[in-house]
């Protein structure tokens, strides 16, 4: 990715004390990032206590990735006056395969990666992470809900024909 | 906060990592699941016992049949069991009587509803009860194939900035009436199916900043000094225009 040299660093912290140099433009993917940011402008050292070392990799990850693609687009824009919507629309595909790639983790790096994004408050990766995970519950049955996620059944039979009971139609096999 | 870096090899094989989100985030999930599955996470365990009943959100994209007592039932049921605050409610693909609707819209008034869309099945025209007036806290409306009849003494949707009525059935008279009442109104947009009668529409709305228009009118009067975006579609239009701007 070119860098130009004024351009600011900031270094994040992350729980287990790694150290990450990022650009100001990346951080302030982070929108909790961005806030701190204009509060203090001389701020260069953030320590994120909630997210440890190898989700925070993951969520620089995607920002960079992300505010690239969007330089891209600008640059591109720029360079013929306007936008060619074929390709804008390839360079929206790529992004979404990267995203979908990107996607591809077991489900407590995908949960530690919602939290993360919640915290940090990355709403492009809070929609991805969490459209990811409703994904893995659509079209399963309960059995093989629990399963993906080793959900613990602690209700009892009964308990289970009573919720059943309530809303029976939601759990009629499907049209 | 991540709720698995202090477990070890073995716990983490069997940690149920996603019954310990926040709730919040719970309900983020459910709420990008259709309606029914969304529900049936309540059989899962204890903890998912209840977390579909706060969905801010309820999408009904199923078809619930056609027989009215079972719709009946299905309406009483979900709204028995919801607790939460709805804020979005969208129904489509879903054949409706009056009666279901005239139901379904008291709940959404108490559950103070902001945003409703109704599409109506393809081979239906829904007869949008009175019921809808009730539902005061509405900003935003959308109806498919729906027949609107506000009664003349309505006093408006105070809060209403998106309205969108597409291939519907309301009378020149009725959007008058509709846009006159709904001070905030900031966008509009009809597709009208059918005239009822040939007069004029009349649109009056200091905020209206777009308007799409489609449909057979004679006649159409505008006041509207904060328009920016207006699209007209229309046959033997006579639009007479009093836009400022």
């Amino acid at each position: 990715m070119a860098r130009s040299s004024t351009e600011n660093m900031i270094t994040l912290m992350s729980s287990d004390g790694e150290e990450f140099m990022v650009t100001e433009k990346v951080a302030r993917e982070c929108t909790t990032i961005r806030n701190m940011l204009e509060d203090d402008c001389v701020i260069t050292n953030i320590p994120l206590p909630n997210v440890t070392s190898d989700i925070l990799s993951m969520v620089i990850e995607y920002c960079m990735e992300h505010v690239a693609a969007a330089e891209k687009a600008a640059a591109e824009t720029a360079e013929k006056g306007s936008s060619s919507a074929p390709a804008a629309a390839k360079a929206n595909k790529d992004l979404e395969e990267w995203d979908k790639a990107f996607m591809n983790v077991d489900v407590y790096t995908l949960c530690d990666l919602i939290l993360a994004a919640n915290y940090l408050n990355v709403s492009g990766l809070l929609d991805l992470t969490i459209q990811t995970a409703a994904n893995l519950i659509k079209g399963k049955s309960p059995e093989q809900i629990r399963k993906t996620f080793h959900i613990q059944n602690d209700l009892s039979l009964e308990e289970e024909e009573k919720i059943r009971s309530q809303t029976p139609w939601a759990f009629e096999k499907s049209e | 906060m991540s709720l698995t870096s202090s477990l070890s090899v073995e716990d983490l094989a069997s940690f149920d990592v996603i019954s310990n989100l926040p709730e919040c985030i719970k309900l983020k999930i459910l709420a990008y699941l259709p309606i029914k599955e969304a529900v049936r996470t309540c059989i899962l365990s204890t903890s998912w016992r209840h977390t579909w009943s706060t969905i801010p959100e309820l999408l009904m994209d199923i078809n619930i049949g056609e027989d009215e007592s079972r719709n009946t039932n299905f309406v009483d049921q979900l709204f028995k069991c919801y607790k939460g605050n709805l804020h979005k409610f969208k129904l489509s693909g879903v054949k409706l009587g009056w009666m279901i609707l005239t139901t379904w819209l008291k709940t959404l008034s108490q559950k103070h509803i902001s945003e409703l869309t109704i599409e109506a099945d393809a081979d239906q025209v829904l007869y949008l009860t009175n019921f809808i007036c009730y539902c005061l806290e509405l900003k935003v409306i959308v109806l498919s194939r729906c027949f609107v009849d506000l009664p003349l003494e309505f006093d408006g949707f105070k809060l209403l900035h998106t309205v969108e009525l597409m291939d519907s059935t309301i009378s020149p008279k009725g959007i008058t009436g509709l846009v006159s009442h709904c001070p905030l109104l900031e966008n509009l947009k009809f597709r009208i199916k059918s005239v009822i009668v040939d007069e004029a529409i009349e649109i009056h709305a200091p905020n209206l900043r777009g308007l799409t228009i489609c449909g057979k009118f004679t006649q159409v009067s505008m006041v509207t000094p904060s328009l920016c975006k207006v699209d007209f579609v229309t046959h033997q239009l006579e639009a007479t225009s009093r836009t400022v701007d």
